[in-house]
């Protein structure tokens, strides 16, 4: 076969293109749409934290800052409270004058 | 309702992409009407004629382009290069499956592209190009990629070379084995498609 009867039979083939049908242009374009559809949720942002709960994070959170604040308001209350009554309430720990933590061991302590 | 972009108009396909990604309805079908033609016609040629076959591999791979849209990075790929690259992969992979199946059916047969029953140099026409279809779907799969793509899709070298990911070089070394391989298979059948010996030719 002649090159240039080839060259015209491929460029007899490149003018009689196949041509989409409408049914396929038509799911094509559904999965466009379908598609595009999908596409803002997936891309949705986070959403936005507030700047008090970006501080509770920074303190390790809900359940560390309750337990931070409750100190905070003892240690006020017990710095508000009279310091009798403070000996009231510590009285118990802070009445033992002396405390014989070894005993046992008095005999190497003598002279001579 | 006004269309803002359509087959025809100047946006390129990369913008369109990037207008798709962001919501555009327009966009859409914009690429719709653009690809999805040049990507069938393809895959006709490449899978032998069979028009069933290439619907699916067309909207698989437009379904794939839809999807990468988001992610689509402008300037890096053409659009219709990313896609011709798909179909290609699809239509190979479709065309390994029937081999292993060892069977190739009525349907798969390769047939006129333009069917219309028609006289005289319409009839003519049509039995050529079926007997060009039987002829390309008997080359290897790359020298049947290059030569349709260059010779039918009317890209260039460097597309093409894009395309299947090889250099120009060795793009044109397929298109030229692809092409004389063409001609050997159609030398036998010259009289029948109303060619001339060439011993006659001037």
């Amino acid at each position: 076969m002649r090159d240039r009867d080839l060259d015209d039979l491929l460029d007899m083939a490149a003018r009689t293109r196949p041509k989409p049908s409408p049914g396929l242009m038509d799911r094509v374009l559904a999965d466009a749409l379908g598609e595009q559809v999908l596409a803002p949720v997936m891309m949705q942002d986070a959403p936005r934290v507030g700047w008090l709960a970006r501080l509770a994070q920074a303190f390790g959170g809900g359940p560390v800052l309750a337990g931070v604040c409750s100190f905070l308001i003892v240690g006020l209350v017990v710095g508000y409270l009279d310091p009798a009554t403070v000996d009231y309430l510590t009285g118990g720990v802070a009445s033992a004058e002396t405390v014989d933590l070894f005993p046992s061991t008095d005999f190497l302590m003598t002279e001579g | 309702m006004t269309m803002a972009y359509d087959a025809d108009s100047d946006t390129s396909d990369e913008a369109l992409m990037v207008l798709y990604a962001n919501g555009d309805r327009h966009a859409a079908l914009a690429l719709t009407q653009r690809i999805t033609p040049r990507i069938l016609a393809y895959a006709v040629r490449m899978l032998g004629g069979d028009r069933a076959e290439a619907e699916d591999v067309v909207q698989e791979t437009m379904l794939r382009l839809w999807r990468v849209a988001r992610d689509w990075r402008q300037g890096e790929t053409k659009v219709t290069t990313w896609a011709y690259r798909v179909a290609t992969n699809l239509c190979i992979d479709r065309q390994r499956s029937v081999r292993r199946k060892g069977q190739v059916g009525l349907d798969a047969a390769p047939e006129p592209v333009d069917g219309a029953p028609s006289p005289d140099g319409r009839l003519q026409d049509a039995r050529r190009l079926a007997a060009l279809e039987a002829a390309l779907a008997g080359l290897p799969d790359r020298q049947r990629q290059a030569v349709v793509l260059r010779h039918i899709e009317g890209l260039s070298n460097p597309e093409i070379a894009a395309v299947m990911e090889i250099g120009v070089e060795a793009v044109e070394s397929l298109t030229a084995r692809g092409k004389r391989a063409l001609s050997n298979a159609l030398a036998g059948q010259k009289s029948a498609l109303g060619y001339e010996d060439d011993r006659d030719a001037g």
